[in-house]
């Protein structure tokens, strides 16, 4: 793939994985993961950057998330046009079960990607929102940890809150 | 454990992260349940509180002390609604201040505080508690009470709060003067005010000229700043015209937002729609003045100017408004006249203004067709767009227009416009009717539509010729426009896809504006909006919210036939009813027809809003019916709906200014087995009240008397503090199923 690079002459950088997998990915792609745009800027990339907490499953989709971000706002279409389709790309994107959007959701915290964050945490929330307690507890796989009287007791405190 | 949980695989700030982002105070509840860690986190993000539960059990000690990170408190809707916190009976078994000391305890992050100010003793106590709040909002819909000088409540909070930067009352009942003076004797506070909120509609005139000039000049750093105004030129010394005007524009030269209204206009009662749109005066105000203003606010974002006086030939003052205010979005003019003329196919006035996003307009006499198309034609990023009071509209303009902005516009309100009625406003919208979000009609019931049709073609045959040459010329003179050129593409298409059915319209070949309107039936079908019936089903895909506004009297069952026959995600639905039943013989059916809505099955929140009924409370003369009689009518098949939540607003006896619940209405309404939240807008008898016992997921219940004037006296035989009480312990005893 070293030819295409001399061809356009884009700057290109190569991934690793947590299990060893390299990805090759476009100089506009890679300045979005901000945890390595100091080592791309210092050009201290070669040969590869080794991102330990990522495993490949997970770097591919973000990668995919990047590039597409990276296209649709370079492009020339209008900003109008561009919002409408990275919306679309976004909700798209977000459709996935709640554990791969939770380990998307600490890679793009670890690789400190805002947008990325914001848009799983944000896709977290709305799955929280409107579920009973005992469904969310399944969907996460979280025990309760609450006594009869524990639970009793916070339950009260929401006679304050219910709006 | 087998699988990774969600508390293994996040650390805390991501979590964290996480549950701020549900907003919803419901889920939030949930969310503090599922496990000790996420009741913390939640707790610790928790920021925004409207504290429910009865003033009593403050009084008991029992403030909740869990919600410590709470920046913004709301206590404007504790239990019982309009109470006073410092003179409630429960107020004399402890010392008010002992009170306010456990709120600061519970509480101790507040900036932002919202508060049912209903006497003077309340906001000081509360005022004193937390000296650094940045944001007040003040809540009071019952008389004014006797204050030994104008101004002394407010007075008092800026004297203890001097960093207060917002202040909001929009629903306060006080007097003008009472604002004027505590700002004018307060000048520190006052010139670090960024958002000043005056839009209230209990000022009964409205702020005057010199009250304009001088709370601009107290108030030099305001960001936001909406006020009600007397814009009547009857008071010729008092009425606010160009002097105020500017004299804002140079004194807060950092508005980002602006309202003035009329308070007219903020009543938002419902006009007559066979009027011309012109009143017998002109306002104050000039076009030269608009031009002034514009140029010393460029970083205006939000306009508002709406005025009941007209404001004649206004074109050109919008035509350097893109220039001038290049954040300018949303702008909403009542009463402006001449806003768009277009002369052949050059664009003017508002048309100009083309990165609008929202408009709003409101009685302009002289906008016809071609006018609405050219808005369209130039201001095409608009995704909201109101039109209300507009006579010459007819549905082929508005359908138009729509088409025009088919790939932005997504809320829509049609309103008092004479040709523009239930079916005719629907028609007008089925260019997108797959993406509209949000839409208000009138439940106008239009004769039937072929009547409608055979009317409107024989409009546009005796206008065909003029619009022909209208749109060839557009396209040549903009044919280097990459917008026009995409227009230009669109008609060829639609040349071609004419040519393949050999329509008539292009074999009579010179009906060029209706070849437009037909092209857009064209594009509803090969885009694929259809669903494959034909013209048959119609399918309101996107459609959340639905806002109706119907006289009274008038049936509801029309709707669906109109052309709402499927809205798959319609959650709410909103309707005013208007009207004086006190003229009215009985009507001949038993029921308005909310049965009807039960064809929307996501269906879960309704507004009904009867405020503006006015009728017999006691016995009525014979042959008509009384107000409880009217509820019914009204309410009937209720329970058939699967609704969640409902606010209704009761009919009025104006005579006695008395809202009631009635025994009928209290029997409809506890057929709503689905109900979770009731709010009603008026009194109740205690005894009826406890009717609602009988739904079984209700949690929440609440008595508001919020219109001006809310009753004063608590004596009476209905809904008292002690009564509310009762029925909110009756209520919370209850075991809910959740």
């Amino acid at each position: 793939m070293s030819s295409s690079t001399e061809l356009t002459e884009k700057k290109v950088f190569l991934l690793k994985s947590l299990d060893g997998v390299i990805f090759e990915v476009e100089e506009s792609v890679a300045v979005q993961l901000e945890v390595i745009r100091e080592l791309i800027e210092g050009d201290c990339a070669r040969p590869f950057i080794s991102l330990y907490n990522v495993t490949s499953e997970i770097l591919a989709l973000v990668i995919e998330y990047c590039k597409h971000h990276a296209e649709t706002c370079s492009g020339g279409t209008s900003a109008t046009i561009a919002d409408e389709d990275l919306k679309t790309f976004d909700n798209e994107f977000m459709n996935v079960d709640e554990n791969i959007l939770l380990e998307l959701c600490s890679a793009a915290d670890y690789l400190d990607i805002k947008s990325l964050f914001e848009l799983t945490c944000r896709t977290l929330a709305s799955l929280i929102k409107d579920r009973t307690i005992i469904e969310v507890r399944k969907m996460f796989n979280v025990e309760n940890d609450f006594s009869v009287v524990e639970e009793k007791a916070v339950r009260k405190e929401f006679a304050w809150a219910f709006k | 454990m087998a699988t990774p949980t969600i508390n293994d695989l996040l650390p805390e700030p991501i979590l964290s992260n996480i549950i701020a982002s549900v907003s919803d105070v419901r889920s939030r509840n949930s969310v503090a349940l599922v496990c000790k860690r996420w009741r913390l986190l939640e707790r610790a993000t928790r920021t925004t509180l409207t504290l429910r539960g009865n003033i009593r059990d403050l009084y008991f000690f029992m403030v909740p002390t869990c919600f410590r990170s709470v920046i913004h408190l709301d206590l404007s809707l504790i239990s019982p609604w309009g109470h006073s916190l410092t003179t409630s009976s429960a107020a004399s078994l402890t010392d008010p201040a002992i009170i306010a000391q456990y709120l600061l305890l519970a509480f101790p992050a507040v900036t932002s505080l919202t508060l049912y100010a209903r006497d003077i003793s309340t906001l000081q106590l509360l005022a004193r508690l937390w000296p650094d709040l940045k944001q007040v909002k003040l809540v009071r819909w019952h008389q004014r009470p006797q204050l030994a000088t104008a101004g002394e409540e407010l007075n008092n909070l800026f004297q203890q709060c001097r960093s207060l930067c917002s202040l909001d009352l929009s629903s306060f009942y006080c007097w003008t003067d009472d604002v004027l003076l505590a700002l004018q004797s307060n000048p520190l506070v006052s010139s670090n005010l960024t958002c000043l909120n005056l839009s209230n509609p209990s000022f009964s005139e409205g702020f005057k000229s010199d009250e304009i000039k001088e709370i601009s000049k107290a108030c030099p750093n305001l960001k936001e700043f909406r006020a009600v105004c007397m814009f009547d030129p009857r008071y010729i010394e008092l009425v606010v015209g160009d002097e105020a005007l500017v004299s804002i524009a140079t004194n807060c030269p950092k508005l980002t937002i602006l309202h003035l209204a009329d308070t007219n206009a903020l009543l938002n009662l419902r006009g007559d729609p066979e009027n011309e749109g012109f009143t017998q005066e002109d306002a104050r105000i000039s076009v030269p003045a608009l031009i002034e203003v514009f140029s010393g606010l460029p970083l205006l974002e939000e306009l508002v100017l709406d005025v009941c006086n007209n404001v004649r030939d206004s074109g050109p003052a919008f035509e350097g408004l893109n220039s001038k205010c290049p954040q300018l979005r949303h702008l909403k003019l009542g009463q402006f006249h001449g806003i768009s003329m277009p002369v052949e196919s050059t664009l003017d006035g508002i048309a100009l203004c083309e990165r609008l996003e929202s408009l709003s307009i409101r009685n302009v006499g002289d906008l016809n067709d071609m006018g609405l198309i050219a808005i369209a034609r130039g201001c095409c990023r608009l995704a909201k767009f109101e039109i209300q009071g507009c006579k010459k509209i007819t549905m082929k303009g508005m359908r138009t227009f729509v088409h025009l902005l088919q790939r932005t516009l997504v809320e829509v309100k049609i309103s008092c416009c004479k040709n523009l009625g239930a079916s005719s406003s629907l028609k007008a919208l089925e260019p997108i009717q797959s993406r509209i979000q949000r839409l208000h009609i009138d439940c106008v019931w239009d004769c039937n539509e072929e009547d409608l049709n055979k009317l409107d073609q024989g409009k546009m045959l005796n206008q065909s010729f003029g619009h022909t040459n209208y749109w060839r010329n557009d396209d040549c003179e903009y044919g280097g426009n990459s917008k026009r050129r995409k227009y230009l593409d669109d008609l060829n298409c639609s040349y071609a896809s004419m040519d393949v059915n050999d329509n008539v319209y292009y074999n009579r070949g010179k009906n060029l504006y209706d070849l437009n309107c037909s092209y857009g039936e064209m594009a509803v079908n090969n885009n694929g909006y259809d669903n494959g019936n034909g013209f048959g089903e119609k399918t309101w895909d996107r459609l959340q919210s639905l806002s109706l506004w119907i006289t009274v009297g008038q049936l509801l069952t029309p709707l669906v036939s109109a052309g709402l026959e499927n809205c798959p995600n319609l959650e709410e639905a909103r309707i005013k009813v208007e009207g004086d039943c006190r003229e009215m013989s009985k009507p001949s059916e038993r029921d308005f027809g909310l049965s009807i809505l039960g064809n929307y099955q996501n269906l879960s929140k309704m507004h009904l809003d009867c405020g503006e009924i006015t009728g017999y409370s006691q016995t009525a003369p014979s042959g008509q019916m009384d107000l409880s009689l009217w509820e019914r009518f009204y309410l009937f098949g209720i329970g058939g709906l699967s609704l969640m939540e409902l606010d209704y607003w009761l009919p009025q006896d104006r005579d006695v200014n008395h809202r009631s619940l009635s025994l009928p209405a209290a029997g409809l309404l506890q057929e709503c087995y689905t109900l979770r939240k009731l709010f009603i807008h008026g009194t109740a008898n205690e005894h009826f009240i406890m009717f609602l016992l009988r739904i079984p997921g209700l949690r929440d219940v609440q008595l508001r008397e919020d219109y001006y004037p809310a009753p004063e006296s608590d004596t009476s035989t209905e809904m008292r503090a002690d009564s509310c009480c009762r029925f909110e312990a009756a209520l919370n005893r209850r075991q809910v199923p959740d």
